[in-house]
């Protein structure tokens, strides 16, 4: 038995009890899926709360930090819940680039003409941005100025950089009106260290603030079921949590915290749960890596739970709209994370599970082929719609008529000796089965099998015929399959290498419907009482990144309390 | 005579082999072992026995590995990790091909003054040729027609048997020898057991593009050996050079000349070095002058030669400021 005075990221725990109607209750987050049955137990007089607080906010990134923060200064006890054994979510080891507007402070020193009318016209475009919900836009884009000053009063320092001209959005990821703060000061703690980490110049200063006034930190922690009254009536009462190791794996001891005033769901994205993200869209199968999976688990699981109490699902269109839906990325190179910006060094904390750091593609000089060894589009395309539509495509293994395997960046030696390329520890990730090297093609595609994801062994003579019909069009400068136009490198000089190339998710643009007030709502349109969500793990809003992040999250924050 | 106290030791096989080894290559046999003692066993004797009970090989077991979740080499990431411990034995596989049934046997034997019992693992594998495939690299293209150069040819064995003094040959389209030579004894940098040597090749008299291969003789070494899958190469044979042409890249806003800019000319390919300049020599024509280079935006121009001539080509900088800017519209 646990004593007392044990504390686990700064929450005294009690030692914890069962009782027979909760056993039933643990299989939501080991299932990942939405079969199992909702709890049982839902308001049963015989939960025991191991910990009580007012407001429960579930993760500690770019939504999670300014939602405690925000109830925190209403008064609230709070108590942050985060799955990683540190705070950021993958707002650590973002460029820190914010997407708010409407005439700041900054804006306004700058003489630049905004104002939350613009950001709204700015967003709810009639074409990009036709399934957005504008009720819910309408009430993030007239908080923007007000949150834009909370980050300030909150240590974010946005001195330096200023601010972007306001903006419209292009056809992918619409971000209009940047600003972004200084990188924060102490090395150890930006978490990631490739050029340009500010995302830590929000998270650090958040929490410092957070810890300051009192919030509390459960770190290790991870949601999996939300206790509501009855099952699907009555009041959000409380949540249940299980602590996980340093790989996320749950270690089997659980708490039960008892929320007075309300849960705040601030738990990321879903796109690193296969099942959930492919009830939007089923290509998107198990190959494709989720950005940051390695710091900040974008499981859904939050979002399955409050499913399970009835909450309804937001603007879904949002999530498969063609060539702004999950926002798929080329990607770097030879690591299993290998979103473009997402590059990780040793002296990250989390590198354990990255792995290796990844080289920066030269599509100019590789071919791209797929699983079958065969190439599938012009690999210096930029369209992301053909690119991507393409990737996705089967190839043709037996029994698997969703996604389309593994695509590898084929290189030579030549290659690696002009870009530089590292070829072991730590650059890529050779154990994990990412990185692959041959003395001849055939020695190469006869390694291929040892990635998790290649399902069959790629073909030595298609893989061959590949190379070798690619080498002729450099002869004559013409691509005769897919018009790539640069072609100045032949692929001939041993060693050879294949280095994943995998296209890799980055954003979720659905998540759980909520009020203007971020209120989760149920079926039939009606507030959850006590359960708020904010970040991508809210649906209605149809913009990338941070803004839209901390915005919502500070609304939750504010109008759970108020709400009470 | 065995105690009938003694403590049972459990063999399992820790991974799967592979559908089948290199004939006459030892291969790695990853045992999980685990004590009902649990004793150290590391030292203790074994055997590998084939179908008749032979021996095979004999010696003492590794160091066990003890795999835990602190350990830096445990990943799990693709699904459970085995923590058991265990250890890899390397078993010599026969020289001959076909398939087998072997067992490790550990026979009874007293660890650190505890009686263990004997234990034993059988386990099945085949063996297979040795594959032999090759590489062509340093082959130049464009050639004047009639002219001489090197081309390099490789050869690799899947175990890494030593190539050294075996013959490969080029064969052009029609099928004619056209160039043959003995592997080198030293692999090609960078690799273990390439085994290369350098070819000199005429180009022929007529402009084209042609393909030719190059080939190999199986291996006439002690171990069987496949026919080596042959490779080929490609390249294009033009009228010969007269001009000069020198390509100027420069900075279309700065002026400031641009390095490292690839350069196309038809079947004609150069890199301008660091004052954004790149020399090619070509024969009299018309060609399409291209030029890439990353973050830049250079249209096409024809350019007919007859002489020689000086090019100025301006390049557009687009740079990429920020990692959200191919979301902008520009």
């Amino acid at each position: 038995m646990r004593k007392e005075t044990d504390t686990v990221g700064g929450v005294s725990r009690r030692s914890f009890l069962r009782t027979g109607a909760l056993a039933g209750v643990g299989g939501a987050a080991a299932a990942a899926g939405l079969g199992a049955a909702p709890a049982s137990a839902q308001g049963s007089p015989e939960i025991v709360w191991d910990v009580e607080t007012d407001v429960i906010v579930i993760g500690a990134g770019a939504s999670g930090l300014p939602a405690s923060i925000a109830a925190r200064d209403e008064g609230a006890e709070v108590i942050v819940v985060e799955h990683h054994f540190d705070i950021g979510g993958i707002a650590i080891m973002s460029g820190g680039n914010i997407a708010i507007g409407g005439g700041n402070r900054l804006q306004i020193a700058a003489g630049q003409d905004d104002s939350p009318d613009q950001v709204f016209a700015r967003i709810t475009r009639p074409v990009e941005e036709r399934f957005a919900d504008r009720e819910l836009t309408r009430r993030y884009v007239d908080e923007q100025v007000a949150t834009f000053d909370f980050l300030e009063a909150n240590g974010v320092n946005f001195d330096r950089h200023g601010t972007d001209v306001p903006r419209e959005g292009g056809p992918g990821v619409n971000s209009p009106t940047q600003v972004r703060p200084h990188e924060w000061p102490i090395r150890v703690a930006v978490a990631s260290h490739d050029q340009g980490r500010n995302g830590s110049g929000i998270v650090r200063p958040l929490e410092l603030s957070a810890r300051n006034k009192g919030v509390q930190f459960l770190l290790s922690h991870t949601l999996t079921d939300i206790y509501r009254e009855q099952p699907f009536a009555g009041s959000v009462i409380g949540v249940r949590v299980e602590e996980v190791d340093r790989w996320f794996q749950p270690i089997h001891r659980t708490l039960n915290i008892r929320a007075r005033k309300g849960v705040i769901l601030c738990s990321g994205g879903h796109g690193h749960n296969v099942a959930y993200r492919t009830m939007f869209d089923p290509r998107l199968t198990e190959e494709y890596q989720w950005h940051g999976q390695h710091t900040a688990v974008a499981n859904g699981i939050p979002s399955i739970a409050a499913i399970k109490i009835g909450a309804a699902l937001g603007s879904t269109g949002n999530e498969t709209q063609e060539g702004t839906g999950n926002a798929p990325d080329k990607g770097r190179w030879a690591v299993q994370d290998n979103y473009v910006r997402g590059a990780q060094t040793p002296e990250s904390a989390t590198f354990f599970r990255h792995r290796a750091t990844g080289l920066v593609a030269a599509w100019a000089e590789c071919i791209l082929v797929k699983e079958n060894g065969l190439r599938f589009w012009d690999e210096t395309d930029g369209s992301d719609d053909g690119y991507f539509a393409h990737a996705l495509e089967p190839t043709g293994v037996p029994g698997k008529l969703l996604g389309g395997g593994p695509v590898w960046a084929i290189f030579d030696a030549e290659t690696v000796a002009r870009r530089g390329y590292g070829t072991g520890y730590p650059d890529v990730d050779r154990a994990g089965g990412y990185f692959f090297s041959g003395e001849t093609l055939e020695e190469l595609a006869g390694q291929l099998h040892n990635n998790a994801y290649q399902l069959r062994p790629m073909p030595a003579d298609a893989l061959r015929e590949t190379v070798e019909r690619f080498n002729s069009f450099v002869d004559v400068g013409v691509d005769a399959d897919f018009g790539r136009a640069n072609l100045q490198f032949k692929i001939q000089t041993p060693p050879f290498y294949a280095a994943w190339s995998t296209p890799v998710l980055h954003d979720s643009y659905t998540g759980l419907r909520a009020d203007t007030n971020c209120q989760v709502v149920d079926m039939a349109r009606r507030p959850i009482p006590g359960l708020y969500v904010a970040g991508e793990s809210l649906g209605g809003i149809k913009q990338h990144g941070l803004g839209r992040c901390i915005t919502t999250g500070r609304i939750a924050g504010m109008e759970c309390v108020r709400a009470s | 005579m065995v105690p009938p106290s003694g403590f049972p030791i459990r063999l399992e096989l820790k991974r799967p082999l592979p559908e089948s080894v290199d004939a006459g290559v030892p291969f790695a046999l990853a045992v999980a072992i685990e004590s009902g003692s649990g004793c150290d066993i590391a030292g203790a004797p074994f055997a590998i026995l084939d179908e008749t009970g032979a021996t095979v090989t004999a010696g003492e077991l590794p160091p066990v590995t003890r795999l835990t979740t602190d350990s830096e080499q445990y990943d799990p990431r693709h699904g459970s990790v085995d923590l058991r411990p265990s250890v890899e034995i390397m078993v010599p596989a026969p020289a001959s091909v076909g398939s087998f049934a072997w067992t490790l046997a550990l026979p009874s034997n007293a660890i650190d003054g505890i009686w263990h019992n004997a234990a034993s693992l059988g386990f099945r594998f085949a063996t297979r040729e040795h594959l032999t495939s090759l590489a062509v690299w340093d082959n130049p293209t464009p050639l004047a027609v009639g002219s001489s150069h090197d081309i390099k040819v490789g050869a690799k064995c899947s175990a890494g048997c030593p190539l050294a003094g075996e013959t490969v040959e080029v064969i052009d389209a029609e099928g004619a020898v056209v160039g043959r030579a003995q592997l080198g004894a030293t692999p090609w940098p960078g690799t273990a057991s390439l085994y290369w040597t350098s070819l000199l090749l005429r180009a022929p008299d007529q402009e084209g593009h042609y393909r030719w291969s190059a080939r190999m003789a199986g291996p006439a070494l002690g171990l069987p050996h496949g026919t080596p899958v042959p490779t080929a190469f490609s390249f294009v044979v033009t009228k010969r050079a007269e001009h000069q042409v020198a390509i100027s890249v420069v900075d279309a806003d700065s002026g400031a000349p641009v390095g490292n800019a690839q350069i196309r000319l038809g079947p004609f390919r150069a890199a301008t070095n660091r004052a954004g300049l790149a020399t090619i020599a070509l024969p009299p024509g018309d060609f399409n002058l291209k030029v890439f280079k990353d973050n830049y935006e250079v249209r096409d121009q024809a350019l007919a030669v007859s002489d020689d001539v000086n090019v100025v080509v301006a390049a557009q900088a687009i740079p990429e400021e920020d990692p959200y800017a191919r979301y902008w519209k520009t």
